[in-house]
């Protein structure tokens, strides 16, 4: 048993995504406040100069394993198991993204560790790891205390900032070698599918309106779209739009979609559960539509209407053309 | 092919959402409950598979007696029968006990496939899927968006961040957690309802299921703290009618953000 708090590094086609630098800067955190270090754990294949990135961890553990070139839920459970078992760390962190949601669930079983999932902060207070998570689309916060010696948490991207986590450098690398069959796994990874190109990329816009569930049908979208026009600025949007097939997932904003960063992000019913916030707070100035004076969105926007948006949005598209 | 879907209620999405008086849960007295979104694509894929391959859909959910009426919106959609848990318990912090329990009535019957939404709209932990899974010894994969069964064996297309997606190939027996958007679904027919009245709801309780009751009251996560969340940026809301809201707008748009 120790009081280390691991991290699970997170990376796709050899690049660390900046979730687990978010983690990192908090596992400094948190590591000061158990006594122990902070070792990040990377699994893959070939990928050990990305150890260098992982500067903010005293210790990288490096996983090689031809099972592990691609994210297969099974052999990465299998092989996170194993390096936790070997370890016993205080705290193991994992992003709650779509390798996480796998992760976590699995190795709290296989170890009988206490998770909670889908995290917003992590605190280590008086010996106890208490963690708060985002209930009901982010209306309800709860804290949880996980009991026992040792336990896992996975939390959602953005919570943290990237930059106390991102750091070059040269931490100690020990390499684990990989539990016997790691290959044997059930489930087998077929290919990878690249992100589609788009007619707008609404990464490089300045000025994005973004539409959600609250336009209710499709045929309102031209009334939202026809305010982006006027703004100058391109139209995105929340999940529900793109499963709808109202718009196609390039223009989709959020966890699964993009994260963008405009100069002003126009929210139009768009009520902002977790993983849409994560896409698109760092906007320069957030305004938002939404009947809803206790929507999420208004957590992040700077100005905020409650009003109709089907009184609001036209009557200022007709404002802005005249 | 013998399915089971995973089926949860919770409260609308514009539920207003309060504390109850006692501190341990949220107030659900004037609450609104339906299908939780991704369960409702998960019983579409489970019918569809149904139609195409043969065999049965088993809608399988656990809650307070309200429970039932989410079963019976399944039943008439074209699910089967039902197993449902009645229990009114607030496990709500630790995961894995909750999961314990489906896993527990999902043994007795040999699924060839478990799906279940990819994350509930009220807990949101998107991890009761997996333990089940995991607990059952079954293989799984996450956030699944589309589905593709041949000789025994299902290849999922897996969504994973920032556009880019996967295909991973299981044999079954397997369990996926259904991402909402991968089909379109269906709505009730009035025969569909009128079947329904005849399927089978089988009730059980946790204590009907062999589970260790000790296990079920020592969780490993405890409910430390439950509140609505203090705003800690303070939004300006415009007021007025919406021609003087415009006129605020249009100020902000050139003042604040200088786009006009």
């Amino acid at each position: 048993m120790s009081q280390d708090v691991f991290v699970v590094a997170e990376h796709l086609q050899g690049k660390i995504d900046d979730v687990t630098y978010e983690l990192l800067g908090k596992a400094r955190e948190l590591a000061g406040q158990s006594g122990g270090h902070v070792v990040a754990v990377l699994m893959g294949s070939g990928i050990q100069n990305q150890a260098g990135s992982l500067g903010a961890a005293d210790k990288v553990l490096y996983m090689d394993n031809a099972a592990l070139e691609h994210f297969n839920p099974e052999s990465y459970a299998r092989a996170l198991s194993h390096i936790l078992e070997q370890n016993q760390p205080r705290l193991t962190l994992i992003p709650n993204t779509s390798m996480g949601m796998d992760l976590a669930a699995a190795v709290s079983v296989k170890n009988n560790l206490p998770l909670v999932a889908y995290a917003t902060d992590v605190q280590i207070d008086n010996g106890q790891v208490v963690a708060t998570s985002q209930l009901y689309g982010g209306k309800i916060n709860v804290e949880s205390v996980l009991e026992g010696d040792s336990s896992v948490v996975s939390v959602l991207a953005g919570s943290f900032a990237v930059d106390a986590g991102k750091q070059d450098g040269s931490p100690e690398v020990e390499t684990v070698a990989a539990p016997d069959g790691l290959d044997q796994t059930r489930v087998r990874f077929k290919n990878l599918i690249q992100p589609e190109g788009g007619d707008v990329d609404i990464t490089q816009q300045d000025i994005l309106v973004s539409v959600g569930r609250g336009i209710q049908s499709e045929d309102n979208l031209p009334m939202v779209e026809e305010l982006a026009e006027a703004l100058g600025g391109a139209l995105a949007s929340s999940r529900p739009i793109v499963d709808n097939k109202w718009l196609p997932k390039t223009r989709q904003v959020g966890k699964s979609g993009l994260k963008v960063k405009p100069k002003l992000y126009f929210a139009v019913g768009i009520s902002g559960a977790p993983e849409h916030i994560e896409g698109m707070k760092d906007a320069e100035l957030i305004i938002a539509i939404n009947t809803d004076p206790e929507a999420p969105i208004f957590e992040v926007a700077h100005f905020g209407v409650t009003e109709d948006l089907f009184d609001v949005v036209p009557a200022l598209t007709e404002k802005l053309k005249g | 092919m013998k399915i089971a879907i995973l089926l949860k209620q919770v409260p609308v999405k514009d539920a207003q959402l309060k504390v109850n008086g006692g501190g341990t849960w949220i107030d659900e007295s004037d609450v609104t409950f339906e299908i939780n979104e991704s369960d409702h694509y998960g019983l579409e894929e489970a019918l569809r598979l149904k139609e195409k391959h043969g065999g049965e859909v088993v809608v399988v959910s656990m809650g307070p007696e309200r429970t039932k009426e989410a079963i019976k919106q399944a039943l008439a959609k074209g699910a089967d029968r039902a197993i449902y848990i009645n229990d009114d318990s607030v496990r709500s912090a630790d995961p894995v006990i909750n999961a314990k329990i489906l896993a527990a009535a999902l043994k007795q019957e040999n699924f060839d496939l478990v799906l279940s939404g990819l994350q509930s709209d009220d807990l949101g932990h998107g991890q009761t899927g997996v333990i089940v899974a995991e607990l059952l010894g079954m293989a799984h994969a996450t956030i699944v968006m589309e589905t593709d069964v041949k000789d025994g064996k299902i290849k999922v297309k897996r969504e994973l961040e920032s556009g880019w997606f996967q295909y991973v190939e299981i044999p079954l027996p397997a369990m996926l957690t259904i991402q909402s958007g991968l089909n379109q679904i269906r709505y009730a027919t009035i025969k569909g309802i009128m079947a329904a009245k005849k399927k089978e709801i089988k009730e059980v309780i946790p204590a009907d299921l062999g589970l260790d009751a000790a296990e079920l009251q020592s969780p490993g996560v405890k409910l430390h703290k439950i509140y609505v969340p203090v705003k800690t940026k303070e939004t300006v809301i415009l007021e007025g009618d919406p021609k003087e809201i415009v006129g605020q707008l249009v100020e902000k748009l050139k003042n604040e953000a200088k786009i006009i």
